[in-house]
């Protein structure tokens, strides 16, 4: 199961869903890389299935065909069970709603993931507190998501998944929920964190600031990648 | 350790009321109706309850103390002779017929004709010596409070029993029981009231109270050893009042109709407990399902949920303790048949906790729509 690569590889990409009796192919034949230290982002209009290919890359959802090879470990291959510890080892979300528990403060919710990690007591209080320092929340530790704004409630969840130091984060349209200061903030974040940490952040988003901070663009129409660009220059058509 | 079933429970205390509430009230009906059939029940062996008596002789196989027939004599010599018997009552028993004065609606009455010495072992607990004293007097009669209503008279008027002019003398509480209205006589009144009825010459059972040191276990199977050709049986006193409850709770419609009751209460609660818990679980679906794209293993969220439904169950208890001690109260004051028991208690509570797990695995099946993909836009 184990295979040596780079951080995220797909190749031939393809699903479909059946409603009643009509087939829609949502991809095909897609192709995909993320390397580390980039963010790596993947754009098109509603419906040409870039959710769709998200869940796939991060273990979500299984594809009719093709390889997903992620931190060296062959999706197609694994068990549920082996995929939920494979994305409790490698992997965090960042979903467009911030899906905090309303009962938790900042700090537990970053806490909260770290526990069934196994990380607890000092260690999983440093980690916890240093990810929500780096989001600029230091001083929102012990405050509900009722007492903050959208921006500092996807700061926590941006925390909460970078908390357990993941090789690669999901970001599904992370800014399209905030105003312009706050999207440019978590745009900034998300960067940062693929400079500082070699975190391979792969996110969805049609969200054009974002286009501009992307290191490499997967643009997508029709189930199909129609383009691909690397920041400043075009790879392919 | 972030403790997010106890925390959300608290904090969202709003949302998850109604399951506690509904595991609170499954506890109510529970042990009020547990408390109450046995109280009612129980009501049917006030004569055993309510002597000093050790041993009860009777009529072989009785299923209740109110369903005696006359006994032979025999019992009576068989009990005077036994070791360890310091006295020997007999109580006769009466199914009769009330006539209120100026009234033409009969209402059945069970006359006992008892021994009404100090000593007395029938009603020592609830006779005054005024009342012994007062019912002395030919044709004198005693009844509960609570009976006065049913027999339309008024303590010191006259009524009529098997056609005989009785005067109620005395109020006597604690005398309530299933069925017929007990009326307490004296042994020479009941006799007189028997001329023109059933009343044999035989008594319908023969009590004895034991002297000190001597085991009513013992002395019950040494005399039942004695009963030659099965013409008496011998019950300790707590054999007989736990003989005649089980009797009306398990072998009369009534009984088996509670039972049916209170298994109805338990799945009526159990399901609308779950369906509450499952509602309030729905509403953090999409945090669940979060945890999941985490790789949070669903058996540890199941394992959240049993949480809640723990602690659930422990609020729907103290809620329950509560208004069932209010009801206990309530019930007491009104002089309703109520008997509560630890025994009832522990099994109530096992009931509550077992109607919360319930709830718990029911809404498990919401865990089934947790999908972390789901959380991705289309």
């Amino acid at each position: 199961m184990k295979a040596a690569g780079t951080s995220l590889s797909a190749s031939r990409i393809a699903k479909s869903y059946v409603v009643g009796t009509v087939v829609t192919q949502v991809l095909a034949e897609v192709d995909f890389t993320a390397e580390p230290h980039a963010l790596t982002l993947i754009s098109g209009p509603s419906g040409c299935g870039k959710s769709t290919l998200l869940a796939i890359l991060s273990g979500l959802l299984q594809p009719d065909s093709g390889e997903v090879l992620s931190m060296g470990t062959r999706l197609s291959k694994c068990s549920s069970a082996q995929l939920d510890g494979h994305r409790r080892a490698h992997t965090g979300f960042v979903f467009q709603g911030f899906n905090l528990f309303p009962a938790l403060t900042a700090l537990e919710q970053v806490l909260l993931p770290l526990q069934y990690l196994g990380v607890t007591g000092g260690k999983a209080q440093d980690q916890a507190r240093a990810a929500l320092n780096e989001v600029g929340l230091d001083h929102r530790l012990h405050h509900r998501p009722a007492h903050l704004s959208g921006g500092e409630q996807q700061r926590v969840a941006i925390a909460r998944a970078l908390a357990k130091r993941p090789q690669l984060l999901f970001a599904d349209e992370p800014t399209s929920a905030l105003d312009r200061r706050n999207g440019a903030a978590v745009i900034a974040l998300l960067h940062g964190i693929a400079r500082k940490h070699g975190t391979a952040v792969v996110c969805v988003s049609h969200d054009q600031r974002l286009i501009d901070h992307a290191d490499l663009l997967y643009r997508m129409e029709d189930g199909r990648i129609s383009d691909t660009s690397s920041r400043g220059r075009r790879l392919s058509s | 350790m972030v403790a997010l079933a106890r925390k959300s429970l608290l904090y969202e205390w709003r949302r998850y009321l109604p399951a506690a509430i509904a595991v609170g009230l499954a506890g109510v009906l529970l042990f009020a109706q547990a408390a109450l059939v046995l109280g009612i029940f129980a009501t049917a062996g006030v004569f055993v309850r309510a002597s000093t008596a050790d041993l009860w002789v009777g009529y072989p196989q009785t299923p209740s103390v109110d369903l005696g027939r006359p006994v032979s004599a025999l019992a009576e010599m068989r009990l005077r002779m036994q070791p360890g018997v310091a006295q020997v009552d007999a109580l006769h028993w009466l199914d009769a017929s009330w006539l209120a004065p100026g009234s033409r609606k009969r209402v059945a009455v069970v006359v006992a004709g008892i021994n009404l010495a100090p000593d007395g072992l029938l009603f020592a607990h609830v006779l005054t010596a005024k009342a012994r004293a007062q019912l002395l007097e030919p044709g004198a009669i005693a009844v509960d409070p609570a009976d006065l209503s049913k027999l339309d008279i008024t303590v010191g008027q006259y009524g009529y029993i098997e056609g005989h002019r009785v005067k109620v003398v005395g109020l006597v509480p604690g005398l309530r029981g299933l069925g017929a209205v007990t009326v307490i006589a004296s042994q020479d009144t009941a006799r007189w009231l028997a001329a023109s009825a059933t009343l044999g010459s035989n008594a319908t059972y023969y009590l004895a109270r034991l002297g000190v040191g001597a085991d009513p276990v013992q002395a019950r199977q040494q005399l039942q050893a004695t009963a030659s050709q099965g013409r008496f049986e011998v019950w300790t006193a707590p054999e007989f009042a736990r003989r005649t409850t089980l009797f009306w709770l398990f072998d009369t419609g009534a009984g088996l109709g509670f039972i049916a009751a209170s298994l109805l209460v338990f799945a009526v609660g159990a399901v609308i407990a779950s369906q509450a818990l499952s509602a309030a679980i729905a509403g953090s679906l999409r945090e669940f399902a979060m945890l999941r794209a985490l790789g949070v293993a669903r058996k540890e969220l199941a394992a959240i949920i049993l949480t809640q439904a723990s602690w659930l169950g422990g609020t729907g208890l103290l809620l329950a303790t509560l208004v069932c001690a209010v009801v206990v109260m309530l019930a007491r004051a009104a002089d309703v048949p109520i008997a509560p028991s630890a025994a009832i208690a522990a099994l109530c509570a096992t009931g509550v906790m077992l109607v919360a797990w319930f709830a718990g695995l029911a809404s498990l099946m919401r865990l089934a729509q947790c999908e972390p993909a789901t959380l991705l836009r289309a």
